[in-house]
C-alpha cells in the first residue's frame, strides 16, 4: 500500500434532519488520481468541503499527514474579479510559502492555456477561462493534495484534453495526490486511477482502474449505477 | 498571519469599491477645510454651512468605513478567495479581518488629520467656520493655541483615530454574518446617525449610561479635543482597543462553526 495523504475516519455531517455524509472512512493514497462520483446531492462537494475545513463535521476525523499543502478548486474558481490573472496569483503567492510554488506566472498560466490573456480582468473572462485560472491556483503551490469540484465545467474539447493530460502527469510526475468529482463519467474515466462512489451520504464502494477494467460492465457509468442499484 | 495581512491588504488595493471609498474620503476632507473656511469668511452662506458639515469626518468616516470593512469581509466571501485563507484557521481570520480594518480606517481618517494640521501649522484663520465644526479635526484648528503642547496635539489625534477605530468595529461581526457590502455600509451609516442620539439617551438612565461609558461610542471633542484632558485621551484609546477586542471574539463566536459557502 502507497503511503498514506489524508485519512477520513466515520466522518458525519447534518444539515438541519438530513445527513449529507454518514460515517465516511476513507484512505486517499500519495500518488493517486481519485474520481469521486455520485448523484447530485451524495454528499460529494460537502466531503471536499469538510477536507479543506470550509465545513466542519459533526463527527469523526480528518487527518492530512505530513502537514500536506491543499489545492482546491470547490464548486467555483476562488477569483478576484476585479484583478487579471496575474494579480490573482500575486494574490495567492503573498499567502502562500513561497518555498515549492511554480516559480512564474508564465509557466504556471501556460500549463492550464492560458498565456494569452494575462492583462484581461477575470470579470471579462469566459466560463472555461474562469475555470483554468482557478485550477491555475489549486496548482500554485505544487500542493500534495489537490480537490477539483467539476474541474471540466465549461472547458472545451481541447481544454478537456489539456487538464486530463496535466493531471495524469502530475500525479505520475510529482507525486500528486487528485481527489476529482465529476458527473462527466466518460472524462473521468480516462483520468483517475480510482473511484470512490457515494450514495446517500455513505461510501458504496471503492474500486480500482484495475479492478474495474476486470468488472463485467461497459462503462463507469453502468458499474455506477449497478453499484448504487439503480440498474 | 503576516502573509495574509500583507494579501489582503493587496486586495483591498486593488478593489474598486474601497478605492473609490477612498477617494470619496480624501476628496471630501479637502473640499471640507476649503469650504468651512468659506463659510468662516462669509463666501459661502451661513444656512450653507449645514451641508458643508457634511462632508466632515462624522458623515464620511461612518459611510466609507462601513463600506470598506462591507468589502474586506463581503468580498472574501463573494469572490470566494475565503477558499484560499482557510488554511490559516477561522481565528487567524478574524484576527487578519480586525488588523487591516484598523490599518484601513487608521488610513481613512488621515486626511481629516493632515488637513486639520496643515491649516494649525500654515495658521489659516478658520474662525467662523464653527458651524461646521461636528468634528475633533476643525475643533482642534479652531482652539489651537501657540501654548498648546505638542504632545497633546499629537494625543488628541491619535485618541479620536482609535476612537473611530473602536466606533466602526461594531461593523465586524454583523459584516461577518451578513457578508453582503451594501447591507454592511447600510447598517454601518444607520448606527454612526443613532450612536449619537443613543449617547443622548443613555444619559437620561444611570445603568445604560454606566454601560455606554465602557464603549466607543461615550466620547466627545469636548474629551478628546484640546481642552480635554491627556487621561481623558488615554482612557478612550483604551476603552476603543478593547471594544475592537470585544467585536473581534464576537465575529469569531458568529464564524468559527459557521459554513463557508
Amino acid at each position: 500500500m502507497a503511503e498514506a495523504i489524508i485519512n477520513l475516519r466515520n466522518v458525519t455531517k447534518r444539515y438541519g434532519g438530513c445527513t449529507a455524509v454518514k460515517e465516511c472512512s476513507l484512505t486517499l493514497e500519495r500518488g493517486k488520481i481519485y474520481g469521486l462520483v455520485g448523484k447530485n446531492g451524495a454528499g460529494k462537494t460537502t466531503i471536499m468541503r469538510m477536507i479543506t475545513g470550509l465545513s466542519l463535521p459533526d463527527s469523526g476525523q480528518i487527518e492530512l499527514f505530513g502537514k500536506a499543502e491543499i489545492g482546491t478548486l470547490i464548486e467555483a474558481p476562488s477569483l478576484n474579479g476585479s484583478m487579471t490573472a496575474k494579480e490573482n496569483l500575486k494574490f495567492y503567492r503573498m499567502l502562500s510559502d513561497k518555498n515549492g510554488c511554480y516559480e512564474t506566472d508564465e509557466e504556471l498560466l501556460a500549463l492550464v492555456g492560458l498565456s494569452d490573456i494575462k492583462r484581461k480582468r477575470v470579470k471579462d473572462y469566459s466560463l472555461g477561462m474562469r475555470q483554468r485560472l482557478g485550477i491555475a491556483v489549486a496548482l500554485l503551490t505544487k500542493p500534495e493534495f489537490v480537490m477539483l469540484d467539476e474541474p471540466v465545467n465549461g472547458l472545451d474539447p481541447i481544454g478537456v484534453v489539456e487538464i486530463r493530460k496535466l493531471v495524469k502527469r502530475l500525479a505520475e510526475e510529482e507525486g500528486m495526490t487528485f481527489l476529482i468529482s465529476s458527473h462527466n463519467l466518460p472524462e473521468l474515466y480516462q483520468t483517475a486511477t480510482d473511484y470512490i462512489i457515494i450514495d446517500k451520504g455513505m461510501v458504496k464502494k471503492e474500486i480500482s482502474q484495475e479492478e474495474l477494467e476486470k468488472e463485467q460492465h461497459e462503462s463507469l457509468e453502468e458499474y455506477f449505477l449497478s453499484v448504487i442499484g439503480e440498474q | 498571519m503576516k502573509r495574509m495581512f500583507c494579501a489582503t491588504l493587496y486586495r483591498m488595493w486593488k478593489s474598486t469599491g474601497a478605492r473609490v471609498a477612498f477617494f470619496i474620503t480624501y476628496i471630501a476632507a479637502i473640499l471640507y477645510f476649503v469650504l468651512a473656511r468659506m463659510v468662516g469668511t462669509g463666501r459661502i452662506e451661513a444656512a450653507q454651512a449645514g451641508s458643508v458639515s457634511g462632508l466632515g469626518d462624522a458623515m464620511v468616516i461612518w459611510l466609507c468605513g462601513s463600506l470598506i470593512i462591507g468589502i474586506l469581509v463581503g468580498s472574501d466571501f463573494e469572490n470566494k478567495t475565503i477558499h484560499g485563507v482557510i488554511g490559516f484557521g477561522r481565528k487567524k481570520i478574524i484576527g487578519n479581518y480586525v488588523a487591516v480594518f484598523a490599518v484601513l480606517v487608521l488610513m481613512l481618517v488621515l486626511p481629516y488629520t493632515i488637513g486639520s494640521l496643515v491649516c494649525i501649522l500654515a495658521g489659516v484663520d478658520m474662525s467662523g467656520a464653527e458651524q461646521t465644526a461636528i468634528s475633533i479635526y476643525m475643533g482642534n484648528v479652531l482652539g489651537y493655541t501657540d501654548d498648546i503642547a505638542l504632545g497633546k496635539l499629537v494625543l488628541s489625534y491619535l485618541s479620536y483615530s482609535t476612537v473611530y477605530v473602536g466606533q466602526l468595529s461594531i461593523c465586524i461581526p454583523v459584516a461577518v454574518k451578513l457578508k453582503k457590502p451594501v447591507a454592511v455600509t447600510a447598517f454601518g451609516f444607520f448606527f454612526g446617525m443613532l450612536s449619537a442620539l443613543l449617547s443622548t439617551l443613555a444619559s437620561k438612565v444611570e445603568i445604560l449610561d454606566n454601560i455606554y461609558r465602557l464603549t466607543p461610542y461615550n466620547y466627545n471633542m469636548e474629551q478628546l479635543g484640546l481642552n480635554g484632558s491627556y487621561s481623558d485621551m488615554l482612557l478612550a484609546m483604551m476603552v476603543s482597543i478593547a471594544f475592537v477586542g470585544l467585536m473581534g471574539l464576537l465575529a469569531w463566536a458568529l464564524f468559527r462553526r459557521a459554513e463557508i459557502k
